[in-house]
């Protein structure tokens, strides 16, 4: 993967999620230097990427920190069902990855990139990993919590 | 041409796919799932673009990674799920998709995107707002699954 | 009352678009989350203006216009979507969709695009 196009979408990501973040719950997130979950218990959502460049965007988050993100998403109201922080997030997570291909399309003015629907995992001790991409990580604090965005490009 | 069912290309694949690993499977049924399900220990994903949208999740026991693991790298003990067997259950997972997807009858091209393995305890996953299938197969003593979704 | 119809799989998008426009007077009707009901609710509804959604299970939404227009020419739809690029927009302008609201949206953003199809 090219360097400088790998760049790029890592930093069209970044802007992505920040006015996503903005113009959906009203959060300003800020960027910070390290993550730590404050509990195990993690939600992920990953986005397949093909076209030009395949690979995926993680979002990760501890589950309190979804849950609260999910009540903002839903103005404020509680949740209906154990269902709808899944629903949410993966709603949140289409948003992001949704609006950075759009960035990329535009920039290439053609189809560049892909996106497959968002899948979502919660659990204990959990590992991910896309073996044989290239990676990167950036770590995002806002009033709910701390995000993980991590995207990884290959050939 | 809408496709809503991807049985009969994913049991046709690992019908070829597992024997060539000296891999004795059988499978079982499909079950409709909710939208939300509980997973395994091992969990492989990749997604479906292009042509056809969704996700393919190949959900494992530990042991049942580990035989593939170990069938993959021609019989090697394996004890842990370390990077290279990683790369190994990505690799099983792309034959596993590149050619499920060769066996639908779409004109259009249909992409297959990196699978991300997700290990952990307590699994749940959702991979589609939508109800899912899951396959269900017999791997020697152990067992394995194939969910999927289709948008 | 103007009633509008909500072809979108998330919960999320349908009661965001009762946020913003029952307000203002509108009937949001009912949500529908997939295309293919969709259109079933299209005619139990006759809604005056749908907002619709591009990535659903069963019926995309590209898929959902075509019958929407195969139903009825003058159909109003406001298309919603996360993914706002030039190569969709086009294939969404093309068939006859004068209205794209990118998601998540400002409550007047979708306001403004619901009263301009209706021309008020």
């Amino acid at each position: 993967m090219d360097k400088q196009k790998f760049e790029n979408f890592i930093a069209l990501t970044q802007k992505a999620f920040l006015a996503v973040t903005e113009e959906l719950i009203s959060c300003n997130f800020k960027p910070v230097a390290t993550y730590s979950a404050k509990s195990n218990h993690t939600v992920t959502v990953i986005i397949g990427i093909t076209g030009k460049g395949k690979g995926r965007i993680l979002l990760e988050c501890d589950l309190t920190t979804a849950e609260k993100f999910a009540v903002a998403m839903n103005f404020g109201d509680a949740l209906e069902s154990p269902n709808d922080m899944y629903l949410y997030m993966a709603e949140f997570a289409n948003m992001v990855s949704g609006r950075a291909a759009t960035y990329i399309n535009n920039e290439t003015g053609d189809r560049d990139k892909w996106l497959s629907p968002p899948s979502i995992f919660s659990g204990e001790n959990l590992e991910i990993i896309t073996p044989n991409i290239e990676s990167q990580e950036v770590y995002y604090s806002g009033d709910v919590g701390l995000f993980k965005i991590n995207i990884g490009l290959g050939e | 041409m809408t496709i809503s069912n991807l049985k009969d290309p994913l049991v046709q694949t690992c019908t070829e796919l597992f024997p060539m690993f000296g891999l004795e499977h059988r499978f079982m049924c499909e079950l409709p799932e909710n939208s939300l399900n509980s997973g395994e220990k091992v969990n492989v994903i990749a997604g479906l673009t292009n042509g056809l949208k969704g996700n393919i999740v190949l959900g494992l026991t530990k042991e049942a990674a580990f035989e593939i693991v170990s069938k993959m790298m021609g019989g090697t003990q394996i004890s842990d799920l370390d990077m290279i067997a990683k790369s190994a259950l990505s690799e099983f997972m792309v034959m596993l998709c590149g050619n499920t997807v060769g066996k639908i009858g779409v004109k259009e091209i249909i992409d297959v995107s990196p699978p991300t393995l997700v290990t952990g305890d307590n699994v749940f996953l959702m991979i589609s707002k939508a109800p899912s299938k899951k396959l269900f197969f017999k791997l020697g003593e152990t067992k394995f699954n194939i969910a999927y979704c289709l948008e | 009352m103007a009633k509008v119809l909500v072809i979108d799989d998330s919960p999320f998008i349908f009661k965001a678009v009762k946020k913003a426009l029952e307000p203002h007077g509108f009937e949001v009707v009912d949500n529908a989350p997939n295309g293919q009901i969709g259109l079933e609710m299209y005619d139990k509804y006759s809604p005056d203006v749908i907002t619709l959604d591009v990535t659903m299970p069963v019926m995309d939404g590209i898929e959902t216009a075509k019958g929407l227009f195969g139903k009825n020419p003058n159909v109003k739809i406001v298309m919603l979507s996360a993914m706002g690029d030039d190569v969709l927009m086009n294939e969404a302008k093309g068939l006859g969709i004068k209205q794209f609201v990118s998601k998540p949206f400002k409550p007047e953003d979708l306001l403004q695009s619901v009263n301009s199809l209706l021309g008020s």
